[in-house]
């Protein structure tokens, strides 16, 4: 399907299973602000900023 | 929206706010891609929150927690009218199945008019409560709504029909 408001992500790493991804960065950011770990420091998980305040 | 915590964004990327009772939330997104029909992936977002401390005796219900994670879906879908996101409900203390039915009756509240979608039951049977959101009047809600399903039976293999709420 060809549309412009797609957003398709380039050259992703293979195989990848979504939900398993999801649980385990979850997990893994719950852990990182308890132990007040910066985010910034948590490899692979790519946080983002739709809405700021 | 009135009665609701003052929320700040912080320079890691993620929103927060304390409530009245001393518990400080901290909701982020993080992003992810689905499996579309022809294998490519697309583009989804992840909402994931949680409070601290995490156990809380003697809870009292705060409906200011409520109206202020609210207003961040809200902002979502109001900023970003053509993206989706999933939500999964944590599991690791045992009330998964009792935030997936809180969260039911929350997201009717949007202000925005958006769409929930359920993994399927004999998913959630297993343990696993993610539900898909996406604007009603996104053009292409059935294909990013035929992506999710398609990219949570790679975790759940099932055969059952898609669950609309």
């Amino acid at each position: 399907m060809k549309n412009e408001k797609i957003h398709i992500a380039p050259n992703s790493e293979k195989p990848y299973n979504l939900i398993r991804h999801i649980l385990e960065d979850k997990k893994r950011i719950q852990e990182a602000i308890e132990k007040g770990v910066p985010l910034s420091s948590l490899k692979g998980i790519n946080f983002v900023k739709p809405v700021q305040y | 929206m009135l009665n609701q915590y003052s929320i700040s964004t912080t320079e890691e990327g993620y929103n927060s706010f304390t409530t009245d009772f001393g518990l400080t939330y901290f909701l982020y997104f993080t992003g992810y891609y689905l499996k579309n029909s022809n294998g490519e992936d697309v583009v989804v977002m992840s909402l994931g929150f949680y409070h601290e401390p995490l156990i809380v005796e003697n809870r009292k219900y705060d409906p200011k927690v409520k109206n202020t994670i609210l207003q961040i879906i809200t902002d979502f879908f109001e900023n970003n009218k053509e993206m989706s996101t999933i939500y999964i409900c944590s599991t690791s203390d045992g009330y998964g199945r009792h935030r997936r039915i809180t969260f039911n009756k929350w997201y009717k509240e949007v202000d925005v008019p958006i769409e929930k979608f359920d993994c399927r039951e004999a998913q959630a049977k297993e343990g696993l409560y993610a539900s898909f959101f996406i604007r009603s009047d996104n053009q292409l809600k059935d294909y990013y709504v035929d992506a999710f399903y398609r990219s949570i039976d790679e975790y759940f293999p099932a055969d059952n029909e898609y669950v609309a709420a």
